[in-house]
């Protein structure tokens, strides 16, 4: 079973869907019972992957079949100490958001189970396929799920944002399609043959300008995702429109694909580019920090308040990456597990008080600590992990990520001379975490109770306690002892960091050919592979003459 | 039995029981367990975790063996935090790990010893709240214990942040403990806000000591100390203006300004009074704001080498101290009072920081802590008595000494204490900070020395010494004036003023919504009239002040002066213990030690000291021992001495010299606006930028295409016939393409493009003769000779493989140099001018169709050089010039002509070039060895 277990894992939760497609929509309460079922059996499953050996780089359960032979398209999947966490949390997510919408979805029961579950296939699918067009079906797969989501279980302007949602990311993902085309047609230039193998195309050192506009096209992908200042407009208006199963997998899950993309693909195939353009990168990231806490900080609705704090997070997670130093970028993927709990469960919180008011609005509370002394006390929990407080999981990775970018310039890979700077600034938007979560809080829980609706509001029911409980725990887990995960994913960022470096050492004086490195990475593949001896040798000879 | 006490092990436990006691606590107060359960849990916590720390601290004095100076630490690791890599050291792991010396044992025992009396204190004091409120706010308190334990044992700067930001917490969590008020509620966010502010500093200066010395552990840091003094960030190789001495101390004294409430962050402190009054006892008077002077001491070595941070802490310290002291004297409630005395407290031992005497700074936050603690205790002891649960208004009061005996001499201790009374604990303390202050200003100088090459030069000195001796007055007035008005006087003067219900007892606490209705709409609780008839505290809240008042008297003698004059030697237990943890500057710099030969800095010292005692507290009994209190002075908030002050300076004062209205102003009200401008320009600017934009594209292009379907059938039927037109042309007249598919030497097979009902004509050689009939096959086959040439290229060999082809015309051409390499010039012949070789070869071909090359100052081989100065090839010979080789090709030109069904015809021509066609064999097959090349 180990050897297609990945597979498995996509199929749990396709065949899931299918169950479900097939049962009567008058059965509520056992398609509820089904779909969250599925979606235990599939966290439970997932948890064996975790039984993988992540004490080297090495891919794990790598499964590799061709599909479209012609074309070079395979189905390959596998998973690594980055993708594992990235896989778990979304099986750990899926099943949580799924059980918190219970109550509140009301129609169409059926069809949203199915949209959970499709989803949950498209965002798994995505973290484990290590093939371009694989990703790119999943990557896209994805998108229509959590369209239908917003578009049909939201808001009042549900559609809107629906179709807004859809149209940017889709803009984003051709351009990406465009860019892997181009790809694999340098590289069936270079060796005849196709391929959307992953790591093959890695061996593709493309000139310096062709790797600026692939960059850029994967980049504006992933921007738009993560989402990165200024392509973060989508993103209030989804999550206010999504129910609260919706935010908490769109917060949770998808932004972190963005941020994958870029250090699963956009920065090992165009390591040139990246060293180019990632202090311009980080840089936005830092504005998107303090940018995205100021507007947190005068929302009124609530939820708007937590998807631009959401914003200011993501930002910390691309100074991260782009740092390019071993704490920066585990301090970054800790970082997105710690989002996806944290901000999960403030989407989660936000939702219990949805619930029973049907506003979001900040002036409609005030004094509920009295009326509703858990929630409060959950609240504060999430609150002091999104703010970075240290024993909580937030401190560990922004601490690693400020750290990681504070110490980047010292080698020749990384932030550069702003690094201090960035630093600095980035360390801000910790202050104003607080100043705009703690605004809310105030808000929502101190003083008195000014609105008599809430004196009768009820405190946390077994089911949203339930649903919290893992997240509470995940939040001090991380916080106190992140061995656990950072163990596990060290030696593929090490990996990632060295290949990176190896890499952009071996081609940054070749900006202007088109060359293929040899399978080991070590090397050029020399083009006239049936070129005699000597021939070789004078071809080798010029090319010196003229780099010398 | 202390030997084999495994002191590591214990270590832990001084953290765990507070820490487990508060998660007890917390699950009591919402699972509901009886009171005197939590009563035990609360403060047997802590008592436990006190004796614990008693033992570690007796195993560290064993470990000394009789040396009070010797270095001794008791060390415990936990786990591997997480671990981080720093560029010129490598791999640094973060553990959880703690460790007990001189410094951290003293300030342990201050944390549990003083903590545990205050959780007594409170015991009696929160008695009013209900169970859950009860239980809630042990459990922030026990937190806080737990977290500020952490911070003091803490071996690295990482673990202690931990513990900083955890008391952080728990002062928000309780200042804001009556949440149902907004103000206090807002008092907790404006503290933790501000400390956050500090935190920031603190968190660069990690990293700045990390990227400097490889590790956040305190003793690696210290252990590098002295190299820090000269290094720095450098941009691209320069001397770094600032070392990292200055840049990591100067964000570490941003985050001391935070916690430590001084000048610019000290905003917070006034404020967080609002919490209960042990709180403010604990919290924000004995411990977790001393813990700025705490970070100081802890990293001394490293502070000591930077001029520019010392003379900046020595400056902010003792101008925090003044202003702080020029509010205390006007204002009229005993904790506002105390909390400015407080902030003014916190600025003489930063000034004691910044003179280097971090041993008589770290000694004043030990006396202060036994003092203020029993002064806010006392406060709240005179709350509790008058049933007021905002604060104590002391133009209302009076008289209580007979009232409220315990609580008065405890009082009156502290007061003359804090005053530096002879002999009291402030006394020997402040005289420390001051004698710190005057050896800086009267340093000690050898013959012919200057005091250019001190660490801070003479006026820092005598800056910081004027301004404290002005504070230490003011402090000494003002704390009399309190206790004068308050426990002086014939009668209480609220005896008759309380029309109220049920001022038998005075107890008026409750747990606030009660009182909703008539309570500023829940801003903050409603002041009550104070009860007539003041009681003493029960005795579970006398016992602790009694303790800290006889601390107040006695913990001085510590510290006896070393030196006095008559060159007496005291034994100063204080100073060799600490001098195991904490740099002095006299070890650095000998020359600001006092010493028997140079008395003046402690004559100076001592004057000054003494001057302000008494000035001071004469002032204070001159003008307020037997006060009266005119109604309409007190309605303005003045008494008869502050009115003289004019109102405007008095409101100046006692409005906090307005800094709160100044920074909403200069700071909170731009940020917000900012914020307010960026939320618009995301919905109005970014979003229209990138969506609306885009879509109103997308839009105007379909409405162009809408434009076309007019739903006229005309329209559709002209275009249609001009698309009918345009196929019946395609299919009427054939359309020719041309395409080699091999070539074997001069054989070449061509290939003509298919269409249908097409037939071929082929004239392989261009010669107006075709070579067959119109056939149906489109391939032909042609063996091309010489006479077939039309043109020649060369083809020079390049880098990417694919030969760069040059066409060859009669007249002579340049060939680009670029396209050579760098290495294309042959050796300078004899008398040969150097800008020969600049020329590039040419090349071209002759009358009898030969290839000719004129080397020029290019090494050309492959070739005779004939008599005219040029080199002549046939067709596809091959060449070097320099290191790249070239090849000479014909070019040739086939003619297809095409018929169609139609019977149209039409022709069309390519020309190719013989060098093989296919891209493998087009490399030029040298015949040379490489060794022929190598030079």
């Amino acid at each position: 079973m180990s050897e297609h277990l990945l597979s498995l894992l996509l199929l749990v939760p396709f065949v899931g869907a299918l169950v479900i497609a097939f049962m009567p929509r008058q059965w509520v309460t056992a398609i509820r019972n089904v779909s969250v079922g599925i979606m235990l059996f599939e966290f439970i499953l997932s948890l064996s992957v975790l039984k993988g050996d992540y004490t080297g780089a090495a891919y794990q359960f790598v499964e590799h079949t061709p599909w479209v032979e012609s074309l070079g398209i395979s189905y390959k999947l596998g998973v690594d100490g980055i993708s594992v966490w990235l896989v778990l949390l979304t099986t750990l997510l899926t099943p949580i958001s799924l059980f918190v919408s219970w109550t509140t979805i009301d129609t169409k029961i059926k069809e949203y189970a199915i949209a959970f579950l499709m989803l949950e296939v498209g965002m798994l699918g995505a973290f484990l396929a290590l093939d371009l067009f694989l990703f790119y079906v999943f990557w896209e797969l994805m998108l229509v799920p959590m369209y239908l989501i917003v578009g049909v279980w939201g808001g009042r302007e549900r559609v809107y944002a629906a179709v807004k949602f859809f149209l940017y990311t889709m803009v984003g993902s051709l351009l990406m399609l465009v860019a892997i085309l181009y790809l694999v047609g340098q590289y069936k230039e270079l060796t005849g043959n196709y391929t959307f193998d992953l790591i093959e195309l890695t061996r593709v050192v493309l000139p310096f300008n062709a790797q600026l506009w692939l960059f850029g096209a994967f980049a504006l992908a992933f921007a738009i995702k993560v989402p990165m200042f200024p392509f973060h407009t989508w993103l209030p208006d989804a999550h206010v429109q999504a129910p609260t199963g919706g935010s908490v997998i769109l917060a949770a899950v998808l932004l972190k694909l963005g941020a994958y993309g870029f250090i699963r693909f956009a920065m090992p195939l165009f390591p040139l580019a990246t060293q180019y353009a990632g202090p311009t990168i980080a840089a936005i990231g830092v504005v998107g920090i303090i940018y995205g806490a100021y507007c947190a900080w005068v929302q009124r609705d609530v939820k708007k308040l937590v998807a631009y704090s959401s914003v200011s997070h993501m930002g910390f997670i691309a100074l991260g990456i782009f740092a390019m130093t071993s704490q920066g970028v585990s301090g970054a993927i800790l970082q997105m597990l710690n989002h996806g709990v944290s901000t999960g469960a403030l989407f989660i919180l936000v939702g219990v008080i949805y619930e029973r008011r049907h506003t979001r609005d900040l002036e409609a509370f005030g004094g509920i600590a009295r009326v509703m002394p858990w929630y409060t006390i959950l609240f504060i929990i999430v609150t002091m992990s999104s703010i970075g407080l240290p024993g909580t999981n937030g401190f560990v990775g922004e601490f690693m990520i400020l750290c990681g970018a504070f110490l980047s310039n010292e080698g020749y890979v990384g932030l550069g001379h702003w690094a201090r700077v960035m630093t600095m600034f980035a360390a801000t938007g910790v202050i104003f975490a607080a100043v705009y979560m703690l605004h809310a809080v105030l808000k929502i829980f101190w003083g008195p109770i000014k609105h008599h609706v809430n004196e009768k509001l009820t405190d946390l029911t077994r089911r949203e306690f339930i649903a919290l409980a893992p997240l509470m725990v995940l939040i001090f887990w991380v916080g106190l002892y992140p061995a656990t995960f950072l163990d596990k994913m060290e030696p593929s960022v090490n990996a990632f960091i060295s290949d990176f470096n190896q890499r952009w050492d071996q081609t940054k004086n070749n900006t202007t050919e088109l060359r293929l490195l040899t399978a080991d990475g070590r090397g050029f593949e020399s083009l006239g592979g049936d070129l005699p001896e000597g021939a070789r040798a004078q071809a080798d000879l010029a090319r010196d003459g003229v780099n010398r | 039995m202390l030997d084999s006490f495994p002191a590591d092990r214990a270590l832990l436990l001084i953290v765990l029981f507070p820490l487990v006691g508060a998660i007890a606590l917390g699950l009591a107060s919402r699972l509901g367990a009886n009171r005197s359960a939590v009563r035990f849990v609360a403060v047997g916590s802590v008592f436990a975790s006190f004796v614990t720390a008693l033992f570690c601290f007796a195993k560290l004095y064993v470990m000394k063996d009789g040396d009070l100076g010797g270095e001794a630490v008791i060390s415990r690791q936990l786990w591997e935090w997480f671990h981080v890599t720093v560029p010129g050291f490598g791999q640094t792991s973060v553990d959880v790990r703690f460790s007990m010396d001189s410094l951290s044992g003293l300030m342990t025992l201050v944390v549990t010893g003083i903590g545990g009396l205050i959780h007594l204190y409170a015991l009696s004091y929160m008695e009013e709240e209900d169970d859950a409120g009860y239980a809630r706010f042990f459990t922030y308190l026990n937190l806080f214990t737990a977290s500020m334990l952490i911070l003091v044992l803490a071996s690295n700067l990482v673990v202690m942040f931990v513990g900083w930001e955890g008391v952080g917490l728990c002062s928000y969590l309780l200042i804001g403990y009556k949440y149902q008020y907004t103000k206090y509620a807002k008092a907790g966010k404006k503290a933790f806000i501000a400390n956050r502010v500090g935190d920031l500093g603190v968190i660069i200066g990690m990293f700045t000591l990390l990227a400097a010395t490889g590790s956040f552990e305190f003793a690696e840091i210290n252990a590098a100390a002295p190299g820090l003094k000269n290094m720095g960030f450098t941009f691209g190789g320069e001397t770094p203006f600032f070392s990292f001495a200055t840049i990591a101390c100067g964000f570490l004294f941003l985050g001391c300004t935070g916690k430590s409430a001084q000048i610019p962050l000290y905003v917070w402190l006034p404020d967080a009074m609002a919490g209960p009054t042990p709180v403010s006892a604990l919290i924000h008077a004995a411990t977790m704001v001393t813990s700025g002077i705490y970070l100081c001491c802890r990293l001394s070595p490293v502070f000591l080498q930077s001029t520019t941070v010392m003379a900046t802490i020595a400056i902010i310290g003792s101008v925090t101290a003044l202003v702080a002291a020029t509010i205390a004297v006007v204002q009229k409630e005993m904790k506002k009072i105390l909390a400015y005395s407080t902030v003014s407290q916190l600025g003489f031992m930063f000034a004691a920081v910044g003179v280097g005497a971090f041993t008589a700074g770290f000694f004043h936050v030990f006396t202060h802590a036994f003092f203020k603690a029993c002064l806010f205790l006392g406060a709240g002891s005179v709350m509790h008595a008058i049933g007021s649960h905002t604060d104590a208004n002391i133009f209302k009061l009076g008289g209580l000494r007979h009232k409220l005996k315990t609580t008065h001499w405890t009082f009156l201790v502290s007061c003359l204490a804090i005053a530096g009374t002879p002999f009291f604990s402030g006394f020997f303390s402040k005289d420390e900070i001051l004698l710190g202050a005057a050896s800086v200003a009267l340093p000690h100088l050898t013959e012919g020395q200057t005091t250019e090459g001190l660490l801070l030069q003479p006026w820092t000195g005598w800056f910081v010494l004027i301004t404290l001796f002005v504070a230490a007055t003011m402090t000494a007035f003002y704390m009399f004036r309190m206790y004068f008005l308050a426990f002086w006087g014939e009668e209480y003067r609220s005896a008759h003023g309380g029309d109220h219900h049920d001022q038998e007892h005075g107890h008026t606490h409750n747990d606030g919504h009660h009182d909703d209705h008539h309570d500023n709409g829940g801003y903050e609780p409603a002041e009550h009239a104070y009860a007539a008839k003041p009681h003493e505290s029960p005795v579970l809240m006398t016992f602790p002040l009694q303790v800290l008042g006889v601390g107040a008297v006695i913990v001085g003698f510590l510290g006896l002066p070393h030196l006095l004059p008559g060159g007496i030697h005291l034994p100063n237990l204080w100073g060799e213990w600490m001098s195991a943890s904490i740099a002095s500057i006299g070890d650095s710099f000998p020359a600001l030690h006092a010493s028997e030969e140079h008395m003046s800095p402690i004559y100076v010292a001592m004057t000054f000291g003494l001057l302000a005692w008494a000035i001071g507290v004469g002032a204070a009994y001159q003008a307020y021992a037997n006060a009266t209190i005119d109604e309409d002075l007190a309605a303005k908030n003045m008494d008869h001495i502050t009115a003289k002050l004019g109102a405007p300076v008095h409101t100046f004062l006692f409005d906090k010299w307005r800094v709160d209205e100044a920074y909403d102003f200069a700071i909170l009200k731009p940020i917000r606006g900012l914020a307010q401008l960026s939320a618009n320009i995301d919905q109005s600017f970014v979003d229209t930028l990138l969506t609306r934009f885009t879509a109103w594209g997308a839009r105007g292009v379909g409405w162009v295409f809408t434009r076309l379907q007019t739903g006229v059938v005309h329209f559709y039927g002209f275009v249609f016939i001009l698309g009918a037109a345009a196929l019946s042309w395609w299919f009427l007249y054939p359309h020719p393409s041309l395409e080699v598919r091999s070539q074997e030497g001069a054989r070449v097979t061509v290939e003509a493009g298919t269409g249908l009902g097409y037939e071929y004509q082929f004239d392989m050689d261009s010669d107006g003769q075709p070579e067959g009939e119109f056939g149906s096959a489109n391939t032909q086959s042609f063996a091309y000779d010489a006479d077939d040439h039309v043109g020649f290229v060369m083809n020079i060999g390049t880098l990417r493989g694919d030969p760069e082809q040059i066409p060859l015309f009669r007249s002579e051409q340049q060939i680009d140099t670029d396209l050579l390499g760098v290495s294309w010039q042959r050796e300078l012949a004899e008398g040969e001018d150097e800008s020969a070789l600049n020329v590039p070869p040419v090349v071209w071909v002759t009358q009898e169709s030969k290839l000719a090359i004129r080397p020029n100052g290019a090494l050309v081989r492959g070739g005779q050089l004939g008599d005219d100065g040029y080199m002549t090839f046939a067709p596809g010979d091959v060449a070097r010039i320099g290191r790249v080789p070239v090849q000479f090709h014909p070019v040739v030109r086939a003619t297809v002509e095409v018929r169609n069904a139609f019977g149209h015809t039409r022709k069309y021509s390519e020309e190719f070039v013989l060098d093989g066609g296919s891209r493998a064999t087009a490399r030029l097959q040298l015949t040379g060895a490489p060794q022929e090349v190598a030079r």
